[in-house]
């Protein structure tokens, strides 16, 4: 046995199926598998995957000592997390559904107030409070309105004993969080250190009521996440990888740490298609690609457009259990149009593939999935805008491999005005709050770089003003302790 | 006619193909209504004919940049608030809201702010379309001035503009930048014996009759079919976008190239805050100011121009602008020239 051998462990799940796969630190995939789910839980695929990978990857000299990381992404939150509506299929994280108090900075913004507009059935069940009060930014940085602190207790208190979790949200929190910061500070001290309060600024975001919606979604989620991390951690354990650190896949393709992932499980949410497009690419070593989505028949479900060995991210915003929310999620084009669409076969697939790309160049498609293999054999020929049609090898586990290579990210984003004296100043800051982020996700903290930094002017606003939008990526933090043992 | 429930989808529908892919989304104002209707009850339809003849019109928009709109969502009461103004200025009361702008998401948001000033609206709007600013308006063609305008924001500051044809939009618009890019204002206000040669007739029941059309077709291209059939349009065809670089307030082309009966065709898009010509041959088939709809037969959305994307696989159509529109002085205002293209104006005929 050679003690500095490291592995990580990827786990993809699906409603009705997942695939696992077990990547050397240098990239070689030791062993995967794919297979139907009886039920969608991370404790019961858990002893299968360990012990049907450990057979394939055992003879090529790994020992579980050597895992080292466990990723696992989901495709869907909604169900998963027993929010109603949601299609079937998963075992849903047991525990209750909120209840949360619902905060929103900004008197002057009731044209729809929090929660307006959420299915009946959903704010019931979430939320026992909802109230705006002044407070809040303009886009210069000054007080939209002062902080009513008055109210922030009074309501604090009407809340008081009866609340899980707190959302405040605010007008241009991105620009200043001043606000939110001290509302937390004010309930904090009114409702104790129990009480888990979310700031919509730290779940990013333009668009007050997209941002305000996902971080009521994910107070909501909090006990049931808490449980379910708890049931992760010791399914780990369970099947000998008490030494493994566990990471949960996000939107973007990227990971984050149990801890990180606790207070923002939203993130979770269609993570199976980022990974199943940087799997792909990483497979067939093309970073410039399309990538089609199979089901187990065969038939092309869904397509998705890759640059850079990462999916294309939608530029709208992310319906999650009919609610709007911030998230941004990956780009899939259905083969099955939204609307009056019927069938899927070829005719979709060439349709979809052309609705996916960005331009009319010419690009590769990979085929991953369950039923890739069978989907590219009876293929009759090539298809209109592919330079080839082509099924990566281990295309049947592709997700699984996206997720035990992926990184860790973390993003910032920052609006000033574009006659500010401080620009260099502030664009030097967001680009370490990037990598603060990115730190404070899991990431290794020595070699965490910034890879993205955008800047443009924000449309139609007569004061210029500068969109600052910087990422940065590193790979996972290593030297994990374990803490967590069952006695 | 009162509109309400799922009439408020269908309105908001027939706003977006108004739009002719400018003013936003009619989908994105959507719940503004709903929530406004919900609170203040139904929002009522009415002919000019069933008001007071020295009763006050007023028109009321919003104004400003999408992005402070995104976060400064405002209350829809600065309605409330403008209408008082106009009424002790003009000491007279104002019995019913104009739409200013039918197309896009100003349509729809008018309706929440209707709801919100406790007014009807008039079956009518200013433009019978979008366009980008105030004075395209019918009113202005009427010789109707615009003062005074009244301006709020979402904090009850209220400013009033007297400021004469011609300065009125630039005074108003530094009233907005002053308000930090985020404001209500109405302009045009008249009395209702102004209106009948004033303002495009039936906008918004024109609206709400194309939504229910969407509503009731089988396919996307049979509900271009049906819109073009009932208002004397013309279907330009179906195909995909083959080319499309979407930039904010720029001119860019777009291409469709068609795709089963219409195999073979080449159109050519112009695109500015809307659709301004589209071009086939080097002949022209529809421009400004008539309506040019694009629907995306995969979403069946009216594509606003900055959605134009690759690949969409899409329907065009064009109705013919209001007759105002028409005419020298309104071709002066919103023709071809007027958006910078160096076109005749052919206007649509239905075949």
């Amino acid at each position: 046995m050679n003690p500095d051998r490291s592995c990580r462990l990827g786990l993809s799940m699906q409603r009705d199926r997942f695939a696992a796969a077990l990547v050397e630190s240098d990239g070689t995939v030791l062993a995967s598998i794919e297979r139907p789910l009886t039920t969608a839980a991370a404790s019961t695929v858990m002893p299968v995957v360990v012990e049907e990978l450990m057979a394939q990857a055992g003879p090529r000299g790994v020992d579980l000592a050597h895992i080292q990381q466990v990723m696992i992404g989901v495709s869907e939150i909604d169900g998963l997390a027993g929010l109603p509506g949601a299609s079937d299929g998963w075992r849903r994280w047991p525990g209750q559904l909120g209840p949360v108090a619902v905060v929103r900075l900004g008197a002057a913004t009731t044209s729809l107030p929090p929660l307006a507009g959420w299915p009946a059935e959903l704010r019931s069940s979430v939320s026992i409070a909802e109230a705006c009060v002044a407070g809040g930014a303009r886009l210069d940085g000054t007080d939209f309105e002062p902080l009513d602190t008055a109210a922030l207790v009074a309501f604090a208190r009407q809340i008081s004993g009866r609340v899980n979790a707190v959302a405040v949200s605010s007008v241009f929190a991105a620009v200043a969080p001043g606000h939110e910061l001290a509302a937390a500070g004010l309930l904090r001290a009114e409702l104790g250190d129990s009480v888990p309060i979310l700031l919509s600024h730290e779940m990013g975001g333009s668009g007050l009521l997209e941002r305000e919606n996902a971080t009521v979604l994910q107070a909501a989620l909090i006990r049931r996440a808490w449980g379910a991390a708890h049931r992760l951690r010791r399914s780990l354990v369970d099947v000998g990888l008490s030494h493994a650190e566990p990471f949960l896949a996000r939107n973007d393709g990227s990971i984050m740490t149990v801890d990180y992932a606790l207070t923002r499980p939203l993130l979770m949410h269609g993570a199976a298609a980022a990974l199943g497009a940087r799997g792909a690419a990483l497979l067939a070593g093309e970073p410039e690609a399309l990538v089609a989505f199979t089901d187990v028949d065969g038939e092309p479900t869904a397509v998705c457009s890759v640059t850079a060995g990462s999916a294309q991210l939608a530029a709208g915003p992310t319906a999650i259990a009919g609610v709007q929310t911030g998230l941004r999620t990956v780009a899939l084009v259905p083969t099955t149009p939204p609307i009056g669409g019927s069938g899927c076969g070829l005719p979709q697939l060439a349709a979809a593939v052309d609705r996916a790309k960005s331009s009319p160049r010419d690009l590769p498609l990979l085929v991953i999935g369950p039923g890739a293999e069978k989907l590219v054999d009876t293929l009759p020929g090539p298809l209109p805008g592919t330079t080839l049609v082509c099924c990566p090898p281990r295309a049947d586990a592709a997700a699984a491999v996206g997720v035990a290579v992926a990184p860790i990210s973390g993003e910032a984003v920052r609006m000033f005005s574009a006659n500010s004296a401080h620009g260099d100043d502030i664009r030097h800051r967001t680009r370490e709050q990037a990598r603060a982020a990115a730190v404070h996700a899991g990431a290794d903290p020595v070699t965490v770089a910034v890879t993205d930094f955008e800047e443009s002017t924000v449309p139609y606003v007569t004061e210029p003003t500068v969109l600052l939008r910087a990422r940065a990526e590193g790979p996972p933090r290593v030297g994990w302790r374990r803490t967590y043992e069952r006695s | 006619m009162h509109l309400a429930g799922g009439r408020l989808r269908d309105f908001a529908r027939g706003c977006d193909v108004l739009g002719g892919g400018g003013g936003g989304q009619a989908r994105y104002a959507l719940p503004l209504a709903v929530h406004a209707v919900e609170l203040n009850g139904p929002v009522q339809v009415v002919p000019a004919t069933e008001l007071p003849a020295n009763g006050l019109v007023m028109p009321c928009t919003f104004l400003g940049a999408p992005a402070i709109g995104a976060e400064r969502i405002g209350t829809c009461r600065e309605a409330a608030t403008i209408r008082g103004h106009v009424e002790r200025h003009f000491g007279q009361p104002v019995v019913a809201m104009l739409c200013n702008e039918i197309g896009g998401f100003h349509g729809a948001a008018s309706v929440a702010l209707a709801a919100h000033a406790g007014l009807p609206m008039l079956d009518a709007d200013g433009m019978g379309r979008a366009f980008p600013g105030m004075s395209r308006v019918a009113m202005h063609l009427a010789g109707v001035t615009p003062d005074p305008v009244v301006l709020a924001d979402e904090h009850d500051r209220v400013v009033a503009v007297h400021a004469g044809d011609g300065w009125a939009e630039r005074m108003a618009r530094s009233v907005v930048v002053g308000f930090g890019d985020r404001g209500v204002s109405s302009e045009y206000v008249m009395t209702v014996d102004q209106v009948a040669d004033a303002v495009i007739t039936g906008s918004v029941s024109k609206a709400l009759r194309i939504g229910e059309l969407i509503g009731a077709a089988a396919s996307v291209p049979d509900a271009a079919r049906a819109i073009v059939a009932e208002f004397d349009g013309v279907l330009i065809a179906e195909g995909r976008v083959t080319a499309a670089l979407p930039e904010p307030g720029r001119h860019t082309p777009a291409t469709i190239e068609g795709t089963g009966a219409d195999e073979g065709r080449t159109l050519r898009l112009e695109v500015g805050h809307e659709y301004l010509a589209v071009i086939e041959d080097g002949q022209v088939l529809a421009t400004v100011p008539d309506i040019i709809t694009v629907f995306d037969t995969y979403t069946g959305e009216a594509l606003g121009a900055e959605e134009l994307r690759y690949g969409q696989r899409v329907v065009a159509f064009a109705l013919p602008c209001p007759d105002v529109w028409r005419t020298p002085a309104g071709l002066d205002l919103v023709g071809p020239a007027a958006f910078g293209l160096d076109l005749p104006y052919r206007p649509v005929v239905a075949s």
